[in-house]
């Protein structure tokens, strides 16, 4: 069932591919919109049947591949990779409906977009550390071949800036993933948390430390970060939009899956450090956003300070922070999605993104008068303004992470003021006042400029009134997933024969942070 | 415009009267106390409450009555999407009372303070009067003296809070955003693309020896700073080789 997600964008891969010449850039267009439409349908039967109160792996599929190697294809979905996988299928198709019909070169335009959608299922699907690897370094491909082909003027530099960081945190994380196979002494890469925690503390710590920063570039948390707004500024929208949407999510889901799942003890001892580092990325991220003078470098920077929000989270690891965490992701997925939609139709209208030329675009006869108002309904969302999806997945940071740490958290809180001072600025010299001279006969907006950024915001006001819509798919898993880890190691450690001196040592550190118990005091 | 003029009414009339039995009946008990425990602060219930009379008389007494003006003399009345909502929010604010009573939510009428009600009312009608019939000469808007000047700027300008605000917590956090932005060009992405252009230089001459043809493509790219040159070169020199 699960490799139908999967196999299902290949097979489209291939009708563009192998399509009759001269190809129709229409008709590919459209082959790549069914097919990410059937696997986003495909998706929600999957939700319909997913048990929503079992915590483990479901719909699991094994297949043995390259046994020497120790790769099997296994896949599996819990609530952690579901709402990413849902996610992924919204937004491919979204970013497939709001792309020039016209676009040039289409055959490798559509196959890259279709073969990106299918490597991140596949990663956030794979229960195999090696498998997880090899679709995680083939996303890189299509996205920057589709940066560096269909970009901006400076979609080189900035294409290549991404493969080279992108390429050093894959190379991080092959080394942790292989360093744990290779130090728990197991023949296969399987996901298998019950070695990885009997490894000696400092181990661990090595092996967690290439994750943090593999990932921690993927997501981008500051100072691995300055990749991300050169290439946003650089991609055309849907690759903006699938990149902030979607690309993103496959760092902190990583941090979570595997920094967390398979270290819990080491991050139990690094998570005031973590938190820390969230709180700077938030205020790093606010603060460049604020001085930022073209719309999608603000949106960019904005993007990397709630990425940090994840991190904070997922550095509380309490069963209410880790649903936060992946709340956020969602959250932040659907709005800056959204927001990069609706730069991308002021862009395309006005042909600038500069705050320094734009003014008066709320005009409502010859300004983008709903363009305007979708951007200020963002904009509030990303601010966390309650009635909205945004308030909710931040909300639940704050009140997940505050008994655990509480300056981190604050500092974050201010993050998020910052937020409401930089879309402020955004919308008060973008929409309000008088039209500015150099962009008054804009071309009509149509339907199907509209339409996509609608479609995510009228979903971000609904999971904002409705969000057990959201979180009753992950609260099972969230819930059952540190104290699962935890007493797996529990298991190991109690199995060596210097248990007494290790339990001296890291012990204590499995107490599980809660609002009663700080890790002050338990580490 | 009747529906303004009368939602304008009801308006002022509702914000005073809530003032007044906010007093009266929701803190009537504490009021009482208040009465002989801190008199002076009661004096400046009973100030805020006349002034707010008086300026909302004044401002009515001000737009609405009087000879028509100029720009004036051909008001239409406000179009229905706005119309709506004052008509609305004026039935609203008519029924609030007898919403509250109905819900309960008034408190019994032994507990209501006679002297308050009386100084409450008092100062109501005071304000009132006074913004009906006092004329404010254009002359006392600004006084020559300087002290009255100042206490003048003092209050219209509230304090100076806002002017405080932007000396301190917007300049503060704009000198913050640009120090990041000049650290994150400069510093974080300064250091990265460093990195890559000295890695650069020093592959460039055994890349010209050994690889030929290859070699000399990358040596162009150095020469006209593009970097896409040093970046497939370090792409190369950290995954291949």
């Amino acid at each position: 069932m699960l490799s139908a997600l999967i196999w299902i964008p290949l097979l489209g891969a291939l009708l563009v591919g192998f399509g009759r010449e001269p190809l129709i850039p229409a008709r590919a267009r459209l082959i790549a919109l069914l097919t990410t439409g059937g696997t986003f349908v495909w998706t929600i039967v999957l939700c319909s049947q997913f048990d929503v109160g079992q915590a483990g792996m479901q719909f699991s599929e094994h297949l043995t591949w390259i046994e020497p190697l120790g790769l099997t294809y296994d896949l599996g979905m819990d609530g952690l990779s579901l709402p990413l996988v849902a996610l992924n299928g919204l937004l491919t198709t979204i970013a497939i409906a709001s792309g020039t019909p016209s676009v040039s070169r289409p055959r490798l335009y559509y196959i890259l977009l279709l073969l990106l959608n299918a490597s991140v299922t596949a990663a956030f699907l794979a229960q195999n550390l090696l498998l997880f690897f090899l679709f995680y370094e083939v996303e890189l491909i299509p996205l920057y071949l589709l940066i560096g082909i269909w970009g901006g003027a400076n979609r080189g530099y900035a294409a290549t800036k991404f493969l080279i960081y992108t390429a050093i945190s894959g190379i991080l994380i092959l080394a942790a993933f292989l360093g744990s196979t290779l130090l728990t002494g197991a023949s296969s890469f399987g996901y298998e948390p019950l070695l990885t925690q009997a490894l000696p503390l400092g181990q661990q710590f090595f092996l967690l430390g290439a994750l943090l920063i593999g990932f921690g570039i993927k997501i981008p948390l500051v100072p691995f970060h300055t990749w991300l707004p050169d290439a946003h500024v650089e991609a055309s929208t849907p690759i903006s939009v699938l990149l902030a949407g979607v690309l993103l999510k496959l760092g902190t889901y990583g941090l979570l899956r595997f920094g967390l799942g398979l270290f819990p003890e080491a991050w139990a001892v690094l998570a005031p450090w973590l938190a820390s580092w969230a709180a700077l990325s938030v205020l790093y991220g606010a603060f460049m956003a604020i001085a930022q003078t073209d719309m999608k470098k603000m949106v960019a920077y904005s993007s990397i300070g709630h990425m940090g929000y994840v991190l904070l989270a997922a550095a509380a690891a309490t069963p209410l922070s880790l649903l936060a965490a992946v709340c956020q992701m969602v959250s932040h997925g659907l709005i800056a999605a959204m927001l990069f939609l609706l730069v991308g139709v002021v862009y395309q209208k006005t042909g600038t993104r500069s705050l320094k030329v734009l003014q008066g675009l709320l005009n409502p006869e010859r300004g983008l008068p709903l363009i305007g108002s979708l951007m200020i309904l963002g904009v509030m969302a990303s601010s966390g303004l309650p009635g909205m999806v945004g308030f909710v997945s931040e909300f639940l940071v704050f009140r997940g992470s505050f008994p655990i740490f509480p300056t981190q958290t604050l500092l974050s809180m201010v993050g998020t003021g910052l937020t409401a001072v930089y879309f402020l600025l955004l919308v008060n010299r973008v929409f309000f006042g008088r039209l500015s001279e150099p962009v008054q006969d804009l071309p009509p907006v149509y339907w199907s400029d509209r339409a996509p950024a609608m479609v995510l915001a009228a979903l971000v006001v609904l999971l904002g009134l409705q969000p057990n819509w959201l979180i009753h798919y992950s609260e099972t898993t969230t819930a059952t997933l540190l104290p699962a880890r935890l007493a797996i190691a529990q298991t190991a450690i109690g199995g060596q024969t210097n248990a007494q001196s290790r339990n001296n040592g890291i012990g204590t550190c499995l107490i599980i942070p809660s609002s009663d118990h700080r890790p002050s005091a338990t580490v | 415009m009747p529906v303004t003029t009368t939602a304008f009414v009801v308006a002022s009339a509702g914000f005073d009267r809530h003032f007044t039995a906010r007093r009266f009946l929701g803190t009537a008990a504490g009021y009482g106390r208040l009465l002989d425990d801190a008199p002076w602060l009661v004096g400046v219930v009973l100030v805020v409450n006349a002034l707010s009379a008086l300026n909302l008389t004044r401002v009515f007494r001000l737009v609405f009555l009087g000879a028509p003006q100029p720009k004036t003399r051909r008001a239409p009345e406000v179009g229905w999407a706005m119309a709506v909502p004052m008509v609305s929010l004026t039935i609203v604010t008519l029924l609030t009372p007898l919403m509250m009573q109905r819900l309960s939510l008034l408190p019994d009428w032994e507990y209501f303070n006679h002297t308050a009600a009386f100084l409450l009312v008092l100062s109501g009608v005071v304000g009132c009067w006074s913004g009906a019939t006092v004329y404010l000469h254009k002359a006392w808007s600004r006084s020559v003296h300087l002290p009255w000047r100042v206490l003048q700027d003092l209050l219209s300008y509230d304090f100076y809070i806002e002017r405080l605000y932007e000396i301190s917590l917007v300049n503060g956090v704009v000198l913050l955003a640009r120090f990041s932005n000049w650290c994150d060009r400069y510093i974080v992405d300064g250091m990265v693309n460093f990195l890559g252009i000295a890695s650069n230089f020093q592959r460039r001459e055994p890349e010209v020896q050994h690889h030929g043809a290859v070699s000399s493509l990358f040596a162009h790219d150095y020469g006209s700073g593009e970097p896409l040159g040093w970046g497939f070169d370090l792409v190369r020199m950290v995954i291949l080789e």
